[in-house]
């Protein structure tokens, strides 16, 4: 790679690192585990937040991120962060659909995307 | 025919046939029924034919209980009644509001849903609705952009409402009341007292008064009383010479039961995309039908809870539109009119032909029947010397539990759907709070206080709206509902007044 090349990719690279962060957000976005990618689009990250917050009051056995991880995780043998979110979906779908349900913060979210947030609010504290 | 019975002799004795005491949606509607008949019909209206204060006082009284609106704002007092002010918001009830519940206490009609559709036909021209249709099917039929949310209509079904003009019932029959040969139509005609006979087992009799010191006699061989849930109770209670508890009151029931449509925000509905919604949307004066998101019979049972809906509002207006018990405050209900219009262009100036990410959902829901729920009488009297209505209005825990489940329902199938997610609104996140908050209103619909049922022990009137016990007096309106459902009580109590009707043309032997 050309020098000048690398070095605009390098700083280019820093700021999009560096965005997040600035926000008080330290979550990989492409970490799926951490993202609920309906509720994502719908929530600020305040909300998210909150709504992690209240799932960890709600279930204190989980408060911790192996354990959430190792949760979300479950059945889903795969790193690869697409398939990843696409099993995770289909996981809150089928949540909704056998009342796996829980209310945080007054929000009706699947337990799965209460997990999710549950990770985000522990990584973003 | 039109008498003013402030122009009459005083003292003077009236006499037919039927003698109908209210001329609002039930009155107007019955007397309607018997144009051209060979019978002599009697429609006592205790106002005139405009808005005045000193008639709008006679329906002034105190509230307890539940938080609710000035009493003497809720109706009108003057030829065509409530319908002077109202929305013209219409719908069916559901067949589950006809059953016993046995989820919900003194639940069930003597009569079921099938009884009334042939009246909620006629009911439907009487309102100058559309055709006698509330399935989404159809009206999608007739516009394709009327497209329902994805929800499993097992569990969640689109309640559709049909929008009256509204019609005035007020300026929309006048004439046709006044012109007709057999109807003799009294203004300034209140009734403060039904005169049984010894045993109170029928009516002989109605004395009228008015603010011009006017006292008259009413003599029929039948009474339907059809002055709204809380003068229907008001008279009934006020009428003790006979009987001390007051006419059909025997069994303590009369006033007791009173219902309102608790109709109160309750969440939020949020999307990732804009969304128009059209199916759920309206425009006043503009749109003719509109869908509110409703809980199947079956998850009701399931969840053993009452029958509501949920209507959307953009939530960007809705958020800084303050609560109708809030606005609709004032005695003048004509200031209540201005309020609402107010509503109205906030909401409307809201819109966004892009569409919204985020919604209000708003709550009407039936009350659970409620004994303590009642009119009684108070010991002030008002300008004609009657003992004034008083309400306690008074809520369950049935019906907060009942609106926290329809949203975790409709929160549940949006997530099914993958298309958004529902927000509960604080006052409903704790199961274990029973409390309601400071915006919650009614609907201004005055239901109950004259039940009808079986027992006279937990009713007043029977499957045919006559009052236990006595052979010639009936009731109509919504006073005569066992449950109140979640639709506005108007078509519904019309169709039941013709009901009614027909059933007192076959009743031949009533006027021998």
């Amino acid at each position: 790679m050309e020098r000048r090349a690398f070095v605009r990719l390098s700083a280019y690279t820093a700021l999009v690192l560096a965005i997040p962060l600035a926000d008080g957000c330290k979550t990989n976005p492409n970490d799926p585990l951490s993202q609920p990618f309906l509720f994502s689009r719908i929530a600020d990250i305040k909300t998210l937040r909150e709504a992690g917050m209240a799932y960890r009051k709600l279930a204190p056995h989980e408060n911790d991120p192996t354990s959430l991880r190792q949760l979300l995780s479950e059945g889903k043998p795969t790193t690869d962060a697409k398939l990843l979110t696409t099993l995770l979906n289909r996981q809150v779908k089928q949540d909704f659909a056998s009342a796996k349900v829980i209310t945080v913060a007054g929000w009706v979210l699947s337990v799965t995307e209460a997990r999710q947030c549950a990770l985000f609010s522990i990584l973003n504290t | 025919m039109h008498i003013d019975a402030k122009l009459i002799p005083d003292h003077s004795v009236i006499e037919g046939d039927i003698c109908i005491i209210g001329a609002g949606a039930a009155g107007i509607s019955m007397a309607l029924e018997w144009i051209n008949t060979p019978y002599n019909v009697i429609l006592l209206e205790g106002g005139g034919f405009d808005y005045e204060p000193a008639m709008q006082d006679l329906y002034r009284g105190k509230t307890t209980g539940q938080r609710y609106y000035p009493l003497e704002s809720a109706r009108l007092h003057y030829f065509g009644g409530t319908t002077g002010h109202w929305a013209g918001f219409c719908s069916v009830f559901d067949p589950i509001d006809f059953e016993k519940r046995d989820w919900v206490p003194y639940s069930g009609w003597p009569i079921k849903r099938g009884d009334l559709d042939a009246f909620y036909v006629r009911a439907q021209r009487n309102l100058d609705l559309g055709p006698y249709e509330y399935s989404y099917e159809y009206w999608r039929e007739n516009d394709p952009s009327l497209v329902s949310l994805p929800f499993d209509p097992n569990a969640v079904f689109n309640k559709m409402w049909q929008f009256s003009p509204p019609t005035r019932f007020g300026s929309k029959y006048k004439d046709t009341i006044v012109n007709a040969p057999n109807i003799y139509l009294y203004t300034y005609a209140n009734v403060t007292d039904i005169t049984a006979n010894e045993h109170a087992s029928a009516i002989k009799q109605v004395t009228i008064k008015n603010l011009a010191g006017k006292q008259h006699t009413v003599k029929a061989k039948c009474f339907v009383l059809a002055c709204c849930s809380m003068q229907n109770a008001r008279l009934l209670l006020a009428s003790n010479k006979q009987a001390p508890k007051g006419l059909g009151n025997d069994h303590d029931v009369v006033g007791r039961y009173f219902m309102e449509h608790i109709e109160i925000k309750s969440a939020e509905m949020w999307f990732p995309d804009p969304e128009q919604l059209k199916l759920y949307s309206i425009d006043y004066g503009k749109t003719k039908v509109r869908a509110e998101l409703a809980i199947t019979a079956e998850k009701q049972r399931e969840h053993r809870i009452l029958n509501g809906t949920a209507s959307f509002s953009p939530l960007e207006a809705a958020r800084n539109q303050p609560a109708f018990i809030d606005i609709w405050k004032s005695s003048d209900p004509k200031e209540r009119a201005k309020a609402f219009g107010k509503f109205d262009e906030t909401e409307r100036k809201s819109k966004s032909s892009n569409g919204h990410n985020s919604f209000q959902l708003f709550t009407r829901i039936e009350q659970a029947p409620n004994p303590n729920s009642r009119i009684s009488l108070d010991t002030e009297t008002d300008a004609l010397g009657m003992r004034r209505a008083m309400l306690h209005w008074e809520l369950t825990p049935l019906e907060k539990r009942s609106i926290r489940m329809i949203y975790e329902i409709i929160g549940r199938q949006i997530g099914i759907a993958g298309k958004g997610r529902v927000r509960l609104m604080e006052y409903l996140r704790d199961e274990h709070d029973d409390s309601w908050p400071e915006f919650t209103g009614g609907g201004w619909h005055h239901m109950g206080t004259t039940r009808m049922g079986t027992d006279p022990k937990t009713s007043v009137v029977d499957a045919n709206c006559k009052v236990h016990g006595i052979s010639n007096l009936f009731t109509a309106g919504a006073s005569n509902y066992a449950t109140a459902a979640a639709p506005n009580p108007t078509l519904t109590l019309v169709a039941l007044t013709l009901r009614l009707s027909d059933h007192l043309k076959r009743s031949a032997g009533i006027f021998v």
